[in-house]
């Protein structure tokens, strides 16, 4: 393999790498709130509101059961009208973020929905206010399963952001499809699944290993 | 004698799918200013949903619930806010927060009413010393034993200077000697503060070593109120009855 190629996969590992990671935060920003939401409004949560529940349950499950290429070319015209332009890996993040936010929210009510009432219960009796038994309560409480929801999540992008490198997203995706399928060089395709891989590996033992090294459950907690 | 507390014609009512629970039905109990007050019944018989309603977890169906001179369901929010930092809560699940120190627990309803952190950080160690676990501070809930766990409970529910303690089963998770160990302390805060405590029970040993006061309870009913003495020595009601004969049972 030429150098070229080699500066290729490195330019698409980064690109990989970040569009990855932005992605994530970005569905973190909008997904973490939707997903304190989905969890508080619930039949058994603090704010019971079965409209507002129901609504964004909904328009979160029809998101979510659009696959992400179907997704990725119906949000075109709003990638345009975000990045400019709907090609290239800076741009696969608008589509990457829609996909991602509602999964992440879903995640989050998750966890959040993990926390000993019993625990909601000591709070409120303390005479806290709603938000600060979501933000010093709750949230912390749920932090281990948070981050080890997150790790998930940003797997889920890492695929998904192949998936737009196949239609002009750029990154390891684009690498894949230019030099595996069209130029059937079947090495250099080989070496960028292989980079992805360890990509995912890394990510999810750091992830796994911070969630456990932060949850003050264990016996040996310092 | 001040009435620190009065529920009067309480009624509650939990609908589910099963039908419907009378879990209060036509509560009236006076607590005094001070006094250490049990409460006991049966498993289900509405003993957690009649101290919930003191401090508004629960909200009745009808009845007025009366806490140091407020009407508890009429109140703003904020004011309602206000007087549950005026009421501690202790529980049987211990219920505090995993991922937080001792000392972040204790600091936490502190924190919550506006005091400052350094301030908080001084206030807690003092109440962690009162009740026994100044060398426990840094340590996490997962760490503690189940009286210790206890302990620390009971420094959050103290944090604000509360005029009430409300104990739901505090002791049921503990074996017999840390149950008598808690059970002590209970009764050291209340004469020291001249705390009000009400104690929920299914255990007649827990009201006897610490209550001076018993209201019994049964299918969501007050059934009987009085001095330990009278209601131990002479039952009236068959509630109260059953009660002391599953007493003879334990021992
Ligand atoms: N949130 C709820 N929804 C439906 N039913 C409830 C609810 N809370 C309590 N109940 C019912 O109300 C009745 C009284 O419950 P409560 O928890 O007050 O009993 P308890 O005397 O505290 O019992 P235990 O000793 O088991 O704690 C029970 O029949 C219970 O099933
Ligand atoms: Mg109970």
């Amino acid at each position: 393999m030429t150098s070229l190629i080699w500066q290729e996969i490195g330019k698409g590992l980064w690109d990989t790498l970040y569009v990855s990671v932005v992605s994530t935060l970005l569905a973190y920003v909008v997904g973490l709130p939707l997903g304190v939401v989905l969890a508080i409004t619930d039949k058994s949560g603090l704010k019971k509101n079965f409209i507002v529940n129901k609504t964004l349950g909904i328009v979160i499950n029809i998101l979510r059961s659009i696959p992400f290429l179907i997704l990725f070319v119906l949000v075109i015209p709003f990638t345009r009208l975000v990045a400019g332009t709907s090609i290239g890996a800076a741009a696969s993040i608008v589509p990457l973020t829609i996909a991602a936010a509602p999964f992440v929210a879903r995640l989050t009510e998750t966890s959040l929905k993990e926390v000993d009432s019993g625990v909601i219960e000591a709070a409120l009796a303390c005479g806290t206010p709603t938000v600060k038994i979501i933000c010093k309560a709750i949230i912390p409480e749920a932090l281990p399963s948070i981050l080890s929801n997150a790790v998930i999540a940003f797997v889920t992008v890492v695929g998904y952001s192949a998936m737009a490198g196949f239609c002009g997203g750029g990154g390891l995706g684009q690498i894949a499809i230019k030099y595996g399928y069209y130029n059937n060089n079947q090495t250099v395709m080989l070496v960028s699944v292989a980079v992805i891989v360890v990509i995912v590996q890394l990510f999810q033992e750091g992830g796994l290993w911070l969630a456990r090294f932060k949850d003050k459950r264990r016996k040996n907690a310092k | 004698m001040e009435e620190i507390i009065k529920l009067s014609g309480v009624n509650k009512v939990f609908k589910s799918k099963n039908g419907e629970t009378n879990a209060l039905s036509d509560v009236n109990l006076s607590v005094y200013r001070g006094e250490i007050i049990g409460v006991i019944g049966f498993s289900g018989a509405g003993k957690s949903t009649l101290v919930r309603c003191i401090n508004a977890l629960e909200v009745p169906d009808d009845g007025k619930v009366t806490v140091l001179g407020q009407e508890v369901n009429e109140l703003k929010n904020s004011e309602l806010l206000k007087l549950r930092r005026k009421i501690g809560m202790i529980f049987q699940g211990f219920n505090l927060l995993q991922q937080k120190t001792v000392l972040k627990n204790v600091t936490f309803p502190l924190e919550v009413a506006g005091m400052k952190k350094k301030e908080a950080v001084w206030k807690a160690v003092s109440l962690l010393e009162e009740v026994g676990l100044a060398e426990k501070i840094k340590a996490y809930p997962a760490q503690l034993s189940g009286g210790q766990k206890q302990r620390v409970a009971i420094a959050r529910a103290l944090a604000n200077d509360p005029e009430i303690l409300l104990c739901d089963e505090a002791t049921s998770a503990l074996d017999a000697e840390t149950s008598a160990q808690i059970l002590k302390l209970l009764k050291e805060i209340n004469e020291k503060r001249g705390i009000t405590v009400v104690i929920i029970a299914h255990q007649l040993s827990v009201i006897r070593t610490a209550c001076s006061r018993v209201a019994v309870i049964d299918g969501g009913k007050l059934c009987e109120t009085g001095t330990v003495e009278e209601v131990f020595s002479d039952p009236q009601t068959s509630a109260a009855k059953r009660l002391l004969a599953f007493e003879g049972d334990e021992l």
